[in-house]
């Protein structure tokens, strides 16, 4: 094979093996749970099949909340996520701080449209009803989870982190959530001050987005 | 001694290493240029093509954006030819560079810029190899619903280790145990696939279907100075450097310009200069 000579094919069934190999690794050996996306990820399925792994989401984010992932699985090598231990994403409303908002960036530079045309959450389109104030142009990425074995009462980090308004305590001084004002922005979960490990040893926070599409119960 | 470094080298040196500097300053500094995937200024983009066909079958859905970039795409390439392999893949280059560093330790390897060149005519044309892979990839997209390519093309597995390194340094991800998978398997492709290039990657094979249709800069013999056409002597100094193994005297090989990726190395090494990249194609001399 080194000498260069004329075995082409057992260099060529080589790489078939190789390749073969590659292909079950990656379908068989994932991310144990699935990862919030970019804005305009629409499903998992489809986002996985287009996504050619630029990186150009990563750099073009002025959050610079989108990571590559480089760890877990094959598949999702090199795929961005966001990371909301280290930013939120505001959809690029008040990127740099812009008089006129920009469009969400890392929609504009992705070539495959891998985040494309966005999912528009209906609940943001009944702005009156919702008593909703701000204009947001907001797409589902996930939805918050609280847990309140975690969560303290009386604290209401994640509601001021709230921009849209979606965390409100009950009574009793806990954090619920309004479901349909949620867009998974990840703010509450950027700013929220609690920490436990989870069953799976994971770090986790007292509010968790689960990414749109995953089982709640698998968080 | 061979002298390696001619002037087609070092320039094709100079625009390899220029668009990885791009590549790493994009990736260092936050702006939105993109990998080897896709490299571009806001929405002007230029997109590897068999990533583009590879999410096409994979998600079977026909995006227009994408679409349009990947004609732009064909037509440079179907003007410029595979300039691609020359100018822009770094493959061919680290593994060069691996192979001078690893002959210093294992000297009985040959390495990759000496592969041997069989110096009989072939009868017939050889299956290419690269096709094979070629449909393969884009197959095995359509039924497994990613970019099967992607996951494994060297050129990605390059710029994720740079990032790798970079995000390590800047803490701009977080990175895990698969991420030893990226370096294992690019080693592992630049030392025993030494002749990855010609035999196996895909990439070079769709870049060398589309410049089936190039017709400009393609190497040009004068007939009445080259050594061999004209009868003078043996001369074969063109076909036994040129890393595509194309004959352009067209005597011994079945290899056709489209591979051809305009390096240059066939010029330099030409003693008496006959070779030449006219852009528009000169008119065959007349055979007699
Ligand atoms: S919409 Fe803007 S802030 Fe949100 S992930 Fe995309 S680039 Fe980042
Ligand atoms: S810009 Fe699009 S194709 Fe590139 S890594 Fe991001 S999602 Fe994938
Ligand atoms: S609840 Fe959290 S994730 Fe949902 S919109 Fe509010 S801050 Fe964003
Ligand atoms: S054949 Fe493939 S790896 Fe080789 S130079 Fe061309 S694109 Fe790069
Ligand atoms: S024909 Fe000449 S320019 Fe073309 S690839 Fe071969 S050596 Fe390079």
């Amino acid at each position: 094979m080194l000498k260069g000579g004329k075995i082409t094919r057992r260099e060529f069934i080589a790489s078939g093996i190789a390749a073969v190999a590659v292909l079950t690794g990656a379908l068989n050996f994932r991310v144990k749970k699935l990862l919030c996306r970019p804005p305009g990820a629409q499903t998992e399925k489809r986002f996985l099949s287009l996504c050619v792994r630029c990186n150009r989401c990563v750099e073009a984010c002025p959050q610079r909340v989108i990571e590559p992932v480089l760890f877990g699985g094959l598949l999702e090598l090199r795929t961005p996520w966001l990371n909301f231990r280290k930013s939120y994403c505001n959809f690029c409303h008040d990127a740099g701080g812009l008089k006129t908002p920009l469009p969400p960036q890392c929609v504009v530079v992705c070539p495959t449209a891998a985040l494309g045309t966005l999912k528009l959450n209906p609940a943001f389109t009944l702005n009156k009803e919702t008593g909703y104030s701000k204009e947001v142009r907001t797409f589902s990425i996930g939805l918050a989870k609280i847990n309140t074995d975690f969560c303290p009462q009386h604290c209401d980090v994640c509601k001021k982190a709230c921009p849209y308004f979606a965390i409100e305590l009950d009574d009793n001084g806990y954090a619920f959530l309004t479901e349909n004002r949620c867009n998974g922005c990840g703010a509450c979960e950027f700013y929220c001050p609690e920490e436990y490990v989870s069953k799976t040893g994971e770090i986790m926070r007292a509010v968790t987005v689960v990414p749109n599409g995953a089982r709640l119960d698998s968080v | 001694m061979k002298k390696w470094l001619t002037k087609g080298a070092l320039l094709r040196t100079i625009s390899i290493s220029l668009v990885l500097i791009i590549v790493i300053v994009g990736l260092v500094l936050h702006t939105d240029w993109g990998s080897y995937s896709a490299l571009g200024i806001g929405e002007l983009i230029a997109l590897c093509p068999l990533g583009y066909l590879e999410t096409f079958f994979a998600s079977r859905l026909f995006i227009p954006r994408a679409f349009v970039v990947f004609l732009g795409v064909l037509l440079i390439t179907i003007v410029l030819g595979k300039v691609f392999c020359a100018w822009i893949c770094p493959f061919p280059l680290t593994q060069r560079l691996l192979a001078r560093i690893t002959n210093k330790f294992f000297p009985k390897n040959t390495p990759a810029d000496t592969e041997a060149i069989d110096t009989e005519v072939p009868k017939r044309a050889r299956l290419d190899t690269r096709l094979l892979t070629l449909v393969g990839v884009l197959g095995a997209s359509l039924f497994a619903g990613f970019p099967v390519f992607c996951l494994v093309c060297p050129l990605g597995l390059t710029f994720a280790l740079i990032a790798g390194i970079v995000y390590l340094i800047t803490g701009g991800a977080s990175l895990g145990l698969t991420f030893l998978f990226i370096p294992v398997f690019l080693v592992l492709e630049l030392l025993f696939f030494r002749r990855w290039c010609s035999k196996i990657c895909p990439l070079g094979a769709l870049y060398a279907l589309i410049s089936r249709g190039n017709r400009f800069f393609r190497p040009h013999i004068d007939a009445e100075a080259c050594l061999s056409l004209s009868g003078r002597t043996e001369c074969s100094h063109c076909y036994q450097v040129c890393k595509e193994h194309i004959d352009i005297r067209a005597t011994q090989t079945t290899k056709t310009l489209a591979d051809c990726s305009k390096c240059r190395d066939c010029s330099d090494v030409c003693p008496v200069h006959a070779v030449s990249f006219p852009v528009l194609p000169k008119k065959k001399p007349d055979a007699d």
